[in-house]
Order: structure tokens, then C-alpha cells, then sequence
């Protein structure tokens, strides 16, 4: 660590994986209901309950990842402490008492009833998805993404300023604005619908993703030592990303109820947001040279040679495949759509969250890292564990989704939703056996940090 | 010549393009949104149903216009689906009514306890959405 | 010839031979399979530089690509019952697992020919 005030980093990753664990555990949930096995500690919560848990706690989570990862990013690449140490701490409190108070309103209260004690009616936000706080949470959130922009800014803006800090300040900030949409939730629908997707869309193919590209483009500096190179390719990857993502919100746009023409522009332009997944492999492949480099911890470039290759899949291929709107017309709110979110979130920005605490949190602990430890082979299994596991999960997912277009929608069977369902009972099966193995993964990737704990391998 | 290929200057470019665009399609399509949405038939009832759909997470278990979870049918052709003017109102609030049915291993929906008024608006709220001009989605009446 | 050669255009040559690759299977299915050939009969692919590495490399793929996803996938088309769900179930994954890895030991053959390095394509390039 060169400057101290890097580590207010270290709750921020706590937090993330504590919460990572809680959100992968509900999914596990969600799975179990679909098969569905009534046994009743799966049943005490209802699907719609532990999918709001399992939704919202990913957001929080990885907003706390990524908040850890820039704390500790940005001090060394402004080379300066951090302007406010103690406001970082306090935020975190704040964030966690939020997330906390979210969970446990989700968990232990009927929806209905907490959206009545937060006084929803006032000001209705509640209920959309992926924006299912209750607003005062929501306001809440939004001064701590201020509090959170506020001190990156002063850091950046007093210090050196490279490629990797400036993306990273213009990241936060936008997704600190952006944010601002959640407050909007006007009574017609089709309005609704649509600046909604302002929110999530340009957060997640937008100011996140520009987010994980400066963290990929800062751990594969440290990795190769070579910033000038890594600023080149950051520079055509951040490039691509703007030019193709804010047209390719059309994407959302073709069965909503708005003019036609989003089909087209849609179409037309989210067929290039694959571009900058596929420089991000182009970039970490160009870029690294085991056979030259220093830097040794041998995990740390596992995570960060495959979270290109999966976001490559998950987000890339996967999205492509559906975003054309002849076959978005028949994918559109199935298994595939659902098969599309997990494989890409899971490969963009938890990929990037865990490639950043292997990277730091040794550091951040003091630890000697050593190639073929039993903490590091335990992360590497955990690793592989997750990554093969999900890659399956998505798989039977969408297996599932092409057999629910085919029989739902593409043919004249056309039988009703609930009667297929019993016909993809063998994918979900596959699918929950996945969670659990996904499940184990998490465990041992806890267990890792705990063995070096107690000694020094 | 160098500048104008500094990383800021391509940066601001695109983003200014690409944000006027946005926002261009933005204004052309809130204009003839209202032949699409149908908005002069929302009441304050509809808006009211809006808000019970909201409140209670419907989108939890099912798609809305294809967004939300897919735990269970797409629901914004429900009123068509149950037959329209024909007895969509009755199915649906004999429907809400009798939930959860207990059937085993089916999957079950919460009851929610809504009142004669509310269960009104709520269908209000599924009936006006169903007439909204969406590029005839969904391709089947299942949803 | 491959004296000839200087450093910089054994670059470009691998870097042109991993870029029709990608083209053949991205944008110019046939017609970039076509271009990558005449190159590789036109020019050196036995020399122990990386162009002559990147030109077999990606001629050999080129032919495994042509196998996998046009004539397995031909054949499942023209043998499988098209009215059943399952036959989908199967051709598409298929199809898009098979494009996808493809695609991505193109871009990894890209990336060392850009930075002037050797690519062996596991299993589906030959191994010299
Ligand atoms: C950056 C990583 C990405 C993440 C984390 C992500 C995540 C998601 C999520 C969670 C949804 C579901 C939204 C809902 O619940 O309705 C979604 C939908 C969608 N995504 Fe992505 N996505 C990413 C990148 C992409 C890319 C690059 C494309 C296109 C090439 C794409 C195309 C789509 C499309 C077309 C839908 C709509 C699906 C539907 O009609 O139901 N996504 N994405
Ligand atoms: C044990 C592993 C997991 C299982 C069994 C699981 C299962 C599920 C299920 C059943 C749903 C609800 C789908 C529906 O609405 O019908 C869901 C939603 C979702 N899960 Fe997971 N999940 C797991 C892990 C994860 C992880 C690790 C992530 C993040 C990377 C994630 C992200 C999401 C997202 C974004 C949604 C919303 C999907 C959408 O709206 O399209 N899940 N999950
Ligand atoms: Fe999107």
C-alpha cells in the first residue's frame, strides 16, 4: 500500500462479499421454488420476496465493490491521499445501515405493508424492477453516490490526472446522475417504461461498464507494469463503448409501446456494443506476456485474463443474440432474457469486483503472496467452481428459454406459460444443481480469506 | 490535427452526438406517444391501479410488456387473454380471489387481500395496458 | 522470398492472416476463407517466422471452422425433425458455443500477432 488512506478500501470488500454470499444464497432460493420443492425452509419466503433480496442486494453489493475498488485505485493514480478518509468510513456505515435496513424490510415484511410504512403513495418509486426500494432508501442512496463522487472528485481533481483516474471519476459521477431517473415514475406506463431504462441500461452497458474497464485497465497495468500501452487500448475500448451503448438503449425499446423506428436503432447499434468486449480480449491478450512480467500472483491473473473471455460470452454473445428485434419479438421477457443477466453480470462486474479484491486485499492485509499457497489454491478452485458453474447455469437457462419460445410463441401450439413449465422441469433441476455448486464456490472463497487469517500461506 | 485526437476531444464529440440523438429520437417519440399509449382513456382509477400493481411487486413473479421476472405469465394481455369485455373483469377478480390455490407442486400466488375497489382498479390498470399499440407483442395470446 | 521479408511485413502478414480468420467467421463467411487461401498459397507458410506460424495456423482453423459450423451443423439441419423443440435445443447452443470459442482463439491469434508473437490454435491448428 503506498498511501494509508487506501485503506477504507478493505470494509468496502468486506461488506461486497458478505452481501455476495447473502444474494447467491436467495438465488439458490429462487431456483429451489422453481422446481419447485416445498419444503419449508425454501417456503417461508414468497418468490417475489427473495428474487427483490436477490435483485436489489446484487446492486448494492456490487456498488460497494466498486466503491472499494476506486477508493483504492484512486489514490495512487492521483498520487495523493485520499481528500476525506473519515467521510469514506462514514458513508460506508451509512450504505450498510441502508442495504441492512432494504434486506430486512424485504425479508420480515409483506411488500404492501413496507411500502406503506415508507409512505410509498406519497411519492411513488416502489415496484419497478431493480428500483424496488422505498424511496427514502432510494434518497438515501443518492447521498451517498454524492458523498462518493464528492470525495473521488476533490482526490482527482488536487492530483495527478491519468486516463485510468479520470474514466473512473467520470464513471461515478455519471452513475451518481444517472441515478437521479429512480425518482421519476410517472403514472403512464409506457413513460415509465421508458425513462426507466435511462437508469438501468446506461448503468449497466454504460457508466458501469466504464467503470469496469478502468479497473480491468488498472490491475493489467499492475500486472504488465507498462501504463502506456494499457492507456492506448483503454482508450479505443472507452471510445467504442460511448459511441455504440447510448443508441443501443433501443434495445429496450421495441415492445414497450414507442414509435417503431427503436427497432431499428436499437438493432442497428447494440449489434456493435459487442465491439469493446471483444478489444477487452484483444487488449489482455495483446497486452500480457507471462512469460516477461514481474508480477506473480498467479490468481489474480486468472480473474484477470477470463473476465474479458466471460464478458466476452455473457455480455457479448449472449447479448447479441437476442438484441436483434426480429428475434427479440420472440425472446423478449423469457428464460433467455434471464439466461442474458446472469452470465453477463456475473462475468462483467462481479468478474471485475473479485479480480480487484484478489488483487488488493492482500495487500490491504499485509499478506505475503504465495504461488501455490493453500489460500491461493483455494481461491483458484473457488474460482473455477464459479465461473464453470455459471456458465452452466446460463446454459440450461437458455436451453429452457429456447424451448419456452418454441412452445409458447414460435409455433401454433401456443400453450399456456404455466403448463410449459412442467415440460422444462429436468433444465431447472440442472440449473439449481448448478446454484449449489455455484454456492460451494462462494463458501470456499470466503474460507480463503479466513485461512490466511490464522497463517501466512 | 494532433489535438483532435487526443482521447478528450473524441470522447466529448461522440458523447455530444450520440446525446443529441438521443435526445432528439426522445422528443419525436414523447410527441406521438399518444397515439400509441392511448392516454386519454387513463382515469385516476387506472393511476390507482397502477399503484396497487406497484405495491404489492406483481412484478416479482410476472413480466409486464416483457419486463419483470418470469416466474410467471406476461400479464399485459391478461384482459384480452380471459376474454376482453367478455369476462376478463370476472376471471381476473375470481382469480386474485382465489389465490393460492395449493394445488401441489404447481406454483403458488400470494392472496393479497385487496378490496372490491382496488381489485376494480387493478383491472382497470390491465385493461387500459392491454390497449396499449405495442408492435403486436406478444406473438402469441399465452403471452 | 522469406529472406526478403523484413521484420514488419512478417507482422503484418500474421496479423492480416488472424484478421481474415475473424472476418471469415464474423462478417465474410466464404469470401474471407477465400482470400486467407490464396494467401497461403501465394505466400511463404513453411517458414519458421510468425507470419508463416499465423498463415498455417489460421488456414488450418479456417478449415476446422468450415467443418464444424457449416457441415455438422448441415448435417443435424438436414437429419433432425424440425418440428420438434428439441432439435433447437440442441442446433442452436450448439452453433453458439461453437462460433463463440472459435471466434475467441481468433481474437487470442490476433492479439500475438499483433504483439509479434507465435499462436498455436489448440487442438484445431496443426502443431508446428
Ligand atoms: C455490460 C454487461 C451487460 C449486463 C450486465 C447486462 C444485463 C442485462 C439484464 C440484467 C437484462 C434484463 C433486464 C430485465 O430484467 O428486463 C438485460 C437485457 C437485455 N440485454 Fe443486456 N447486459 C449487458 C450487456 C448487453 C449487451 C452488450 C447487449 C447487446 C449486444 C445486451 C442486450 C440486451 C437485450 C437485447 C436485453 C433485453 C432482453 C429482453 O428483451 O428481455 N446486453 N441485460
Ligand atoms: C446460486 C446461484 C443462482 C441461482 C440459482 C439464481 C437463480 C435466479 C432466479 C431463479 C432468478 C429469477 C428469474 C425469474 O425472474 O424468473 C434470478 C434472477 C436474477 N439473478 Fe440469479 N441466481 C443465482 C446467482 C446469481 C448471481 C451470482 C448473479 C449475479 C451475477 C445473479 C443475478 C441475477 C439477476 C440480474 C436476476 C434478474 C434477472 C432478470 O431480470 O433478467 N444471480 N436468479
Ligand atoms: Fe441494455
Amino acid at each position: 500500500m503506498l498511501y494509508s488512506s487506501q485503506a477504507v478500501a478493505k470494509p468496502y470488500f468486506i461488506a461486497a462479499i458478505a452481501l455476495f454470499a447473502v444474494q447467491v444464497l436467495f438465488g439458490l432460493l429462487l431456483g429451489m421454488q422453481y422446481i419447485p420443492v416445498n419444503l419449508p425452509f425454501i417456503s417461508f419466503i414468497t418468490f417475489d420476496a427473495a428474487r427483490l433480496i436477490h435483485t436489489n442486494l446484487l446492486i448494492m453489493w456490487l456498488l460497494f465493490g466498486f466503491m472499494g475498488s476506486i477508493y483504492y485505485i484512486i489514490p495512487e493514480e492521483s498520487e495523493q491521499e485520499l481528500y476525506n478518509p473519515k467521510l469514506a468510513i462514514q458513508l460506508f456505515w451509512v450504505f450498510l445501515s441502508l442495504t441492512i435496513i432494504t434486506f430486512l424490510g424485504y425479508l420480515l415484511l409483506s411488500y404492501a405493508t413496507f411500502a406503506k410504512i415508507t409512505g410509498n403513495q406519497f411519492f411513488p418509486t416502489m415496484g419497478r424492477e431493480y428500483l424496488e426500494q422505498p424511496t427514502i432508501i432510494k434518497l438515501g442512496l443518492f447521498i451517498v453516490l454524492c458523498g462518493f463522487s464528492y470525495n473521488i472528485a476533490m482526490t482527482v481533481l488536487h492530483g495527478r490526472k491519468g486516463m485510468i483516474n479520470l474514466l473512473l471519476l467520470a464513471g461515478i459521477v455519471g452513475t451518481t446522475i444517472i441515478f437521479l431517473m429512480a425518482f421519476y415514475n410517472p403514472s403512464n406506463l409506457v413513460v415509465a417504461k421508458y425513462y426507466r431504462w435511462w437508469l438501468i441500461h446506461f448503468w449497466i452497458e454504460g457508466t458501469w461498464e466504464l467503470i469496469m474497464e478502468a479497473i480491468l485497465a488498472y490491475v493489467i497495468y499492475k500486472i504488465t507494469g507498462d501504463r502506456k500501452i494499457v492507456e492506448k487500448w483503454l482508450y479505443i475500448i472507452v471510445a467504442v463503448t460511448l459511441t455504440t451503448t447510448i443508441l443501443g438503449i433501443g434495445h429496450h425499446y421495441y415492445w414497450i409501446g414507442v414509435s417503431e423506428y427503436w427497432q431499428w436503432v436499437g438493432t442497428v447499434f447494440s449489434i456493435f456494443e459487442i465491439l469493446p468486449f471483444f478489444f477487452m480480449v484483444l487488449f489482455v491478450f495483446n497486452v500480457v506476456n507471462c512469460t516477461k512480467c514481474q508480477y506473480s500472483n498467479k490468481a489474480v491473473k486468472l480473474w484477470a485474463l477470463s473476465t474479458p473471455i466471460m464478458a466476452f460470452l455473457g455480455a457479448g454473445v449472449l447479448g447479441f443474440l437476442h438484441t436483434l428485434a426480429p428475434v427479440n419479438y420472440y425472446s423478449h421477457g423469457t428464460q433467455i432474457t434471464s439466461a442474458h443477466s446472469h452470465l453477463a453480470f456475473y462475468s462483467t462486474y462481479v468478474m471485475i469486483v473479485l479480480t480487484m479484491i484478489s488483487y488488493a486485499m492482500p495487500i490491504l492485509r499485509n499478506r505475503k503472496i504465495v504461488n501455490g499457497g493453500l489460500s491461493q489454491r483455494f481461491e483458484i478452485l473457488a474460482f473455477w467452481l464459479m465461473t464453470v458453474s455459471m456458465f452452466f447455469m446460463a446454459l440450461f437457462i437458455a436451453i429452457a428459454g429456447i424451448m419456452q419460445v418454441y412452445i409458447q410463441r414460435a409455433t401454433d401450439l401456443a400453450l399456456p406459460f404455466i403448463e410449459i413449465q412442467n415440460s422444462l422441469m429436468i433444465l431447472y433441476w440442472l440449473r439449481s444443481i448448478g446454484g449449489v455448486v455455484f454456492l460451494i464456490g462462494v463458501i470456499i472463497y470466503i474460507t480463503k480469506f479466513l485461512i490466511a487469517k490464522s497463517n501466512n500461506l | 490535427m494532433k489535438i483532435l485526437t487526443k482521447p478528450k476531444y473524441i470522447y466529448y464529440s461522440s458523447l455530444i452526438v450520440f446525446v443529441f440523438l438521443l435526445l432528439g429520437l426522445t422528443i419525436h417519440t414523447m410527441i406521438v406517444l399518444p397515439q400509441q399509449d392511448h392516454r386519454e382513456n387513463l382515469t385516476p382509477q387506472i393511476i390507482q391501479g397502477k399503484l396497487i400493481w406497484e405495491e404489492h411487486n406483481c412484478i416479482g413473479c410476472h413480466t409486464l410488456l416483457g419486463e419483470g421476472a418470469y416466474f410467471a405469465p406476461e400479464l399485459s394481455n391478461v384482459y384480452e387473454r380471459r376474454g376482453g369485455s367478455h369476462g376478463g373483469t370476472y376471471f381476473i377478480k375470481a382469480w386474485l380471489k382465489a389465490m393460492p390455490t395449493n394445488i401441489p407442486s404447481r406454483r403458488q400466488m400470494p392472496q393479497f387481500n385487496l378490496t372490491e375497489d382496488e381489485l376494480n382498479a387493478l383491472i382497470a390498470f390491465l385493461k387500459w395496458t392491454s390497449e396499449i399499440n405495442n408492435s403486436s407483442w406478444p406473438p402469441s395470446k399465452k403471452g | 522470398m522469406s529472406q526478403d521479408i523484413s521484420e514488419i511485413p512478417d507482422r503484418k502478414m500474421a496479423i492480416i492472416a488472424e484478421s481474415l480468420y475473424l472476418l471469415n467467421l464474423l462478417i465474410l463467411p466464404g469470401i474471407a476463407f477465400l482470400v486467407l487461401v490464396w494467401l497461403f498459397i501465394k505466400y511463404d507458410n513453411i517458414s519458421i517466422g510468425i507470419s508463416g506460424c499465423h498463415l498455417r495456423q489460421t488456414f488450418s482453423a479456417s478449415i476446422w471452422v468450415g467443418l464444424l459450423l457449416v457441415l455438422v451443423t448441415w448435417v443435424m439441419l438436414s437429419t433432425m425433425n424440425h418440428d420438434s423443440p428439441y432439435t433447437w435445443m440442441i442446433i442452436i447452443p450448439y452453433f453458439v458455443i461453437c462460433h463463440s470459442a472459435l471466434v475467441l482463439l481468433g481474437i487470442m491469434g490476433l492479439a500475438k500477432a499483433l504483439a509479434g508473437k507465435k499462436f498455436h490454435y489448440p487442438i484445431i491448428g496443426p502443431s508446428s
